[in-house]
């Protein structure tokens, strides 16, 4: 048997034993060597940041894919909706994006990264409560006074998305995201890549069209 | 719009930043710039030291010291993502605060002084006035990192900045009665410190 050297230490402990070693506590051997690639892949990530932090950004890319592909896991198990667990990445993405600066080499890359997922995961949290609750306010509204409920009202709204989805590409998806996704200009802009003035500008014409093809179906 | 799209827009569009500086050295420059404003704000009003009070209770200077220089380190410490803190240091500043409160109160049976309750009642206006210096030098210190733990920070935020002002103010004010100091020392920081807790979801930006 060719001895067997590892940077885990079992090697100083001479084949033999390691054998023994295999033999007794297989499962610590296959932890020991997990734990140890885990902590090479942060350092690797610390590295990656840090490179990135002085513009360097073939290495940005890479982490951030190495990022996305984690947190899809991590996003997974908490939201079940397939577009809004796209939606939630991308605004992680964009969060870790804007505080890029905030992070020190020296300290580990994981407990950064998690803080700044979980706050844009709780945000959305948030949201959605938000929104179920004025469904749910709604639907008892509409329970208690049936004959309040303004079918007027969700005809109108139907109209005004129907309206918004005819509007040109940039129109459409920068009102989309502002006014159905509920992100700010600042999110919007960055998601596109078109700078904050863009933004405005673009969806203030898209509202002009919008109340314009309003007047004209009235 | 797909993620990888994303990221290649990201990635593009991507700068060298300059990194934050690690939150002891921080700290340190805002202790110093709180130091300066508070030694500015007593020399003008002391006519250059020449009226300054010596706090005849010292002691009592203690637990607002601290709850001084240990909120403005949570602060920043927690405005860092990633980083935490364990919830019995959380409540370190508020027993400095309670500490404080305690020792003025115990003094109630042997107090003897001759100032009356109203006299120097502009302390709490003072209090708020000096504590703008500091609070926006460590507002800016934080809002240039990303604070998650906002309540928290808000509140250390406001402690940290009036509670650094009642220590100021301290110098400036001969009164030592027990009741005083109460109303118009202590009660403004603890009405300030939580405001920062009610304010913390507008002041701090969003990223």
């Amino acid at each position: 048997m060719i001895p067997y050297k590892d940077s885990n230490g079992f090697v100083l402990l001479g084949f033999i034993r390691l054998d023994l070693l295999l033999f007794l506590y297989p499962k610590a051997y296959s932890f020991n060597i997990s734990k140890n690639s885990m902590a090479e892949e942060k350092q690797i990530f610390s590295k990656l940041m840090e490179m990135s932090q002085s513009g360097n950004k073939d290495s940005y890319r890479e982490l951030l894919h190495k990022i996305s592909i984690i947190l899809s896991k991590y996003l997974s198990t908490r939201i079940v909706s397939y577009d809004d667990r796209e939606d939630v990445l991308q605004e992680i993405l964009i969060s870790i994006h804007n505080s890029r600066h905030t992070y020190i080499p020296s300290k580990p890359f994981y407990p950064w990264m998690y803080a700044i997922a979980k706050n844009t995961l709780i945000k959305y949290y948030k949201k959605i409560h938000k929104q179920s609750l004025y469904q749910m306010e709604a639907e008892i509204s509409s329970l208690i006074s049936p004959e309040k409920n303004d079918s007027n009202e969700i005809d109108s709204t139907k109209e005004i998305l129907k309206l918004i989805e005819e509007l040109p590409g940039k129109q459409k998806e920068i009102i989309q995201l502002l006014k159905i996704g509920g992100l700010s200009i600042k999110d919007v802009a960055a998601k596109l890549n078109l700078s904050e003035a863009n933004v405005k500008v673009i969806a203030h014409r898209g509202y002009q069209t919008l109340r314009k093809r309003v007047r004209h179906e009235d | 719009m797909k993620t990888e799209k994303l990221i290649n827009n990201l990635s593009m569009e991507l700068s060298p930043v300059k990194r934050n500086y690690p939150t002891f050295v921080t700290f340190l420059f805002w202790v110093f710039f709180t130091s300066l404003s508070l030694i500015l704000f007593i020399w003008s009003k002391s006519n250059s030291f020449e009226f300054i009070s010596i706090p005849k209770y010292f002691y009592e200077l203690i637990p607002v010291s601290c709850t001084f220089l240990l909120s403005g380190l949570l602060a920043i410490h927690l405005s860092v993502p990633g980083n935490r803190v364990k919830l019995k240091v959380l409540f370190l500043p508020i027993i400095c605060l309670l500490l404080w409160i305690i020792l003025i109160s115990l003094r109630y049976s042997s107090s003897n002084s001759n100032v009356i309750l109203n006299e120097y009642h502009s302390c709490s206006k003072d209090i708020l006035i000096l504590s703008i210096p500091s609070f926006s030098i460590l507002l800016f210190i934080i809002n240039k990192r990303i604070p998650i733990y906002k309540n928290w920070t808000g509140l250390f935020l406001l402690a940290a900045s009036s509670s650094a002002s009642a220590f100021g103010i301290s110098f400036l004010c001969p009164n030592d009665i027990p009741n005083h100091l109460l109303i118009f020392h202590v009660l403004p920081v603890l009405a300030l410190s939580l405001l920062g807790i009610i304010l913390s979801n507008l002041i701090f930006v969003d990223r």
